[in-house]
């Protein structure tokens, strides 16, 4: 009448064999699954080790765009280049030279130091920046002085939210903020919140011929 | 602006400004004031352009009450030409300046008192000549009104 101690051995005989082979099973797919993943980490840790970095040291930089007309667009040169990464450059002594289209009249930008960002060409200069568009035809030289700005040589525009000094001929403007499409030659002043727009317009008259 | 003040420069204050190049005129908005002399414009909007000879000349639009304020001290006395309309016109060449609809414009004594007045749909304010005359524009059918004081020892003072 021993039947409780026959159920036992009957389990350890026929289900304890399964239940180890079943164990071992799942062990050896854990450790396999850890190795797989383990080796793949130090994958991608060796990917990124690889990537591109450019560090480079120079004395003077310059950077031209050739348009489609054949001309060049813009001459960026620097006497002094402090660093020149993977996708910018920083600067002294930054000169700007931008001719939008054609028979427009050339704008020349000047500054202490720069910021040349190659992705969207886009220079921040920096410190006593100096903006001059030679005189045309129809008129006077014009400069805009100020600390500092950014200027889009992609879209032909300088900008700041600083003060500034606008002069053209004997006109005088002073102000804070401005965008300058020096493409389409207009010169958008002001705009910021308590600020005013100051112009001293010179009665020039010509004598008659 | 009387001959004193004919070639003094055009000071102008505005909140914005754009300046086009190519056509050389600036456009002044915000809270426009124009001062030339003792000749001061209040406006809207305010737009300036010099002709190929070298004078100024500028288009003021709205301000206060949707009016251009124009006010000038005469040559060589101390009253006041005081002036409103819907547009202002000011021809530097031939020192004009143009009021167009809703025009008035008053001549008043040192102490602010009303000497003359003139209403119509356009006057026109000689600068040099320091002459105001109403003019009838085509095909508006408005009156002009002229107030005039006689010229009493009181108002010499």
């Amino acid at each position: 009448m021993n039947q409780q101690p026959s159920k036992l051995r009957y389990w350890l005989r026929f289900h304890l064999p399964n239940l180890i082979y079943l164990l071992l099973l799942v062990a050896v797919a854990g450790a396999s699954y850890w190795l797989v993943q383990s080796n793949s980490d130090t994958a991608t840790t060796s990917d990124n080790k690889n990537s591109e970095l450019i560090n480079a040291f120079a004395s003077g930089l310059e950077v031209s765009r050739t348009g489609k007309n054949g001309k060049i667009a813009y001459l960026v040169t620097a006497k002094e280049v402090l660093h020149y990464g993977t996708d910018n450059a920083t600067v002294k002594n930054i000169t700007v030279v931008a001719t939008p289209k054609d028979g427009s009249p050339v704008v020349t930008a000047t500054a202490n130091d720069g910021v040349w960002n190659d992705k969207d060409h886009i220079v921040q200069l920096t410190g006593q920046v100096n903006i001059q568009r030679e005189a045309a035809a129809d008129s006077a030289a014009m400069s805009l002085v100020t600390e500092a700005i950014n200027v889009d040589l992609y879209n032909d525009l300088a900008s700041t939210d600083l003060p500034f000094e606008y002069k053209n001929g004997t006109n005088i403007v002073t102000g804070t903020s401005f965008a300058y499409d020096y493409g389409l030659r207009n010169l958008k002043m002001g705009g910021q919140p308590n600020t005013r727009i100051k112009a001293i317009l010179t009665n020039e008259v010509k004598p008659a011929k | 602006a009387g001959p004193a003040n004919r070639n003094l420069p055009f000071v102008v204050e505005a909140d914005n400004a754009v300046y086009t190049d190519i056509e050389q005129t600036s456009q002044f908005s915000g809270n426009v004031i124009l001062t030339q002399g003792t000749m001061v414009i209040h406006a809207a909007n305010v737009e300036t352009i010099v002709d190929p000879e070298g004078y100024q000349y500028a288009t003021a639009k709205g301000g206060n009450k949707g009016l251009v304020h124009f006010r000038q001290q005469r040559e060589g006395t101390n009253e006041w030409i005081d002036a409103y309309g819907e547009e202002l016109i000011y021809d530097g060449k031939q020192n004009l300046i143009h009021l167009r609809r809703k025009a008035i414009m008053r001549r008043l004594s040192p102490a602010g008192k009303l000497i003359d007045e003139i209403k119509g749909d356009e006057l026109v304010y000689n600068q040099l000549t320091e002459v105001f005359e109403s003019k009838a524009v085509p095909g508006v059918s408005g009156r002009t009104k002229v107030i005039i004081t006689p010229n009493s020892n009181a108002s010499q003072k």
